[in-house]
């Protein structure tokens, strides 16, 4: 995997010299500005972010603060308008677009807060879609996914027949079908009551500790926060923890 | 994919009724029209082949639908033709167009029609010798319940039917020259005459003769006349271009709207496609496999419904030839599919273009 972080193009001092080899994504110096008539609107103003391959990262802020826009670019679905980042080693910030929607369906997996399921399919052709679509072929293994998050009974159901908590255990199943490199969770039990809510949370839980799932999750909630094992809080664009990622990055080896 | 789109289209099933019906519509108007249109010439076309011998003889300006030009040719040039090398026989025919009806009457000579024609078969009856006597074809007496013997209204006169002939050959209806000629107020003149060569004479050797003999006529070959009457009239052509332009822009518009509002309601699909990893091709063949799936199906409906309304108008109007070639079948399928993708393809290049982002946060 060849770096570009020496080219001296990164905005950011701090994290220059971070050797990203064991990181599942890296973010440097990230800036993004929406433009809505004459008003610039700074969603992000400088991001800098590292996250190693394994990890379960709850990201924590206010409304407005950023978070999603982070979520969308990290997943490839906007493009940032300054920074760096690096999914499994390539700058999607710098790559086409055609490109960049080659890298979320290799490398992301999302999973939305209000699930997102195609209505009128079943679960099973939910699944099925998503396979097809990032491997171009019908799948032929989705029993052992639909096992793990515990959907085996409803696979003919489509998504209006399940409840909130299935709905997101299918969007779950979903979004690692094809075994993600990371996978995005924006604000997944904020649609889900509080048993629901645990249910899917484990889930993410055993799927990055039993896995090793790569996992970055939006959420309000401390409680859910709780169970990442790294909590990186923002406002108003920035990470308000960054001294804290700084030093977490030093313990991966790398060198300032 | 085929499941997303067979479970879009049974989940909207208004709009993919009225979307398979657009095309289905274009379909029918295209083949129907085309259909009457080619029935309509070619049946005048191989009716009058069938008892013209080889040549068909008319003033230079005649038209190729004989009853425009009634009665301006004299009728002793017969013997000036008849003396042509290579010519057999010649039948002066006088052409006058009746209505109500629509129909064709010849005023023929019973004797040289038959020659040059080769003889009629009558299933009773015989041909029109004089006076007031017709000889009907047997689509006409079915479609009139007319027998040999009852009475016939023409051309204000009150014919006596004397003969019923096989349909397929010549007018529906014939009497004899000189009633016509008296009726019409052409004494001594008939439109055309049907001409027979010679067997040893050939048909271009013939024709060169008739040309240097009797210079400054129309005379076409009989061989020819169903690609003249198709291929030389502007307006029939013109009125088939634009039945087709309807039909394709019918099938568009409609194509295009339904797909356009899909669309919008389905923003909220296409970004979760994007958020999967659907590349912009896949968004657009999921609209583009979408609308050549309805194109497909309104394409087989409407090859039925035009069987069906064929059906109808052969049952109501016995008359009424309808031809529709496989040539105008596979280009109406193919302008019925052609035009809903065409419509489809705006709302694809939409959709493949949208922002994932806003796309995901649709309501």
């Amino acid at each position: 995997m060849n770096s570009p972080l020496d080219d001296g193009n990164s905005g950011s001092n701090l994290l220059r010299k971070v050797h990203h080899q064991r990181s599942a994504l890296e973010v440097r110096d990230l800036r993004m500005v929406f433009r809505v008539a004459e008003i610039e609107i700074h969603a992000l103003k400088g991001v800098d972010l590292l996250v190693r391959a394994g990890e379960f990262v709850a990201i924590m802020g206010p409304s407005g603060c950023g978070k999603s826009t982070l979520l969308h670019i990290l997943g490839g679905l906007l493009q940032p308008t300054s920074g760096e980042v690096y999914v499994d080693g390539v700058d999607i910030a710098r790559i086409s677009d055609s490109e960049r929607t080659e890298i979320r369906r290799r490398k992301i997996g999302f999973v939305f807060q209000r699930f997102n399921l195609l209505p009128t399919l079943t679960a099973r052709d939910n699944l099925r879609l998503a396979r097809e679509i990032r491997n171009g072929r019908q799948p032929q293994d989705i029993e052992g996914i639909v096992s793990l998050v515990g959907l085996n009974e409803k696979l003919r159901h489509k998504p209006y027949e399940l409840s909130g908590g299935e709905q997101q255990r299918l969007g779950i199943a979903r979004a690692i079908i094809n075994h993600p490199a990371i996978l995005l969770a924006d604000e997944p039990t904020g649609n889900l009551d509080s048993t629901n809510s645990e249910m899917v949370l484990t889930l993410l839980k055993t799927l990055n500790e039993q896995y090793k799932q790569t996992t970055i999750m939006i959420t309000h909630d401390p409680d859910a926060a709780s169970y990442a094992s790294r909590i990186v809080e923002m406002k108003d664009g920035r990470i308000l923890n960054r001294v804290q990622n700084v030093i977490y990055a030093m313990g991966t080896g790398t060198v300032f | 994919m085929l499941r997303l789109i067979s479970s879009n289209l049974l989940q909207r099933p208004t709009r993919t009724l009225v979307s398979i019906g657009a095309v289905a519509l274009g379909i029918v108007l295209i083949l129907v029209s085309v259909g009457l249109s080619y029935g309509q010439l070619n049946e005048i076309a191989d009716r009058t082949r069938r008892v013209s011998g080889d040549f068909i003889f008319q003033p230079s300006d005649a038209s190729l639908f004989f009853a425009v030009n009634s009665g301006t040719l004299p009728e002793k040039l017969r013997q000036v033709i008849e003396r042509v090398a290579g010519v057999d026989q010649v039948a002066p025919v006088l052409v006058k167009f009746v209505t109500p009806g629509f129909n064709l009457v010849y005023g023929v000579e019973d004797k040289s029609y038959d020659r040059v024609s080769g003889g009629l078969t009558f299933e009773a009856g015989r041909l029109p010798q004089s006076g007031l006597e017709a000889a009907i074809d047997t689509l006409y007496a079915a479609s009139r319940k007319i027998r040999v013997g009852d009475s016939l209204e023409l051309l204000n006169n009150s014919f006596t039917v004397c003969g019923i002939f096989q349909s397929g050959v010549g007018a529906r209806v014939i009497v004899s020259l000189k009633t016509l000629q008296e009726l019409n107020g052409t004494p001594d003149k008939v439109s055309l005459f049907f001409v027979r060569r010679r067997p040893e004479s050939s048909e271009d050797v013939t024709l060169r003769n008739l040309n240097e003999a009797v210079p400054g006529y129309k005379i076409i070959a009989s061989s020819q006349l169903q690609n003249l009457m198709t291929s030389n009239l502007p307006v029939f052509r013109n009125f088939i271009y634009a039945v087709v332009g309807l039909a394709t822009t019918i099938s568009f518009l409609i194509i295009l709207l339904a797909m356009y509002t899909t669309i919008t309601e389905r923003t909220r699909e296409i970004g979760i496609l994007k958020s999967l990893g659907a590349s912009k091709m896949y968004v657009i063949g999921i609209i583009l496999k979408e609308s050549l799936l309805i194109c497909g199906i309104g394409v087989g409906v409407g090859f039925l419904l035009t069987f069906a309304v064929n059906r109808l108008i052969t049952a109501s109007f016995p008359l009424l030839p309808i031809d529709i070639s496989v040539r105008w079948r596979i280009l109406a399928a193919c302008l019925g599919v052609s035009g809903g993708l065409l419509g489809a393809v705006y709302p694809a290049l939409k959709a493949a273009n949208q922002d994932p982002v806003q796309a995901l946060s649709y309501e």
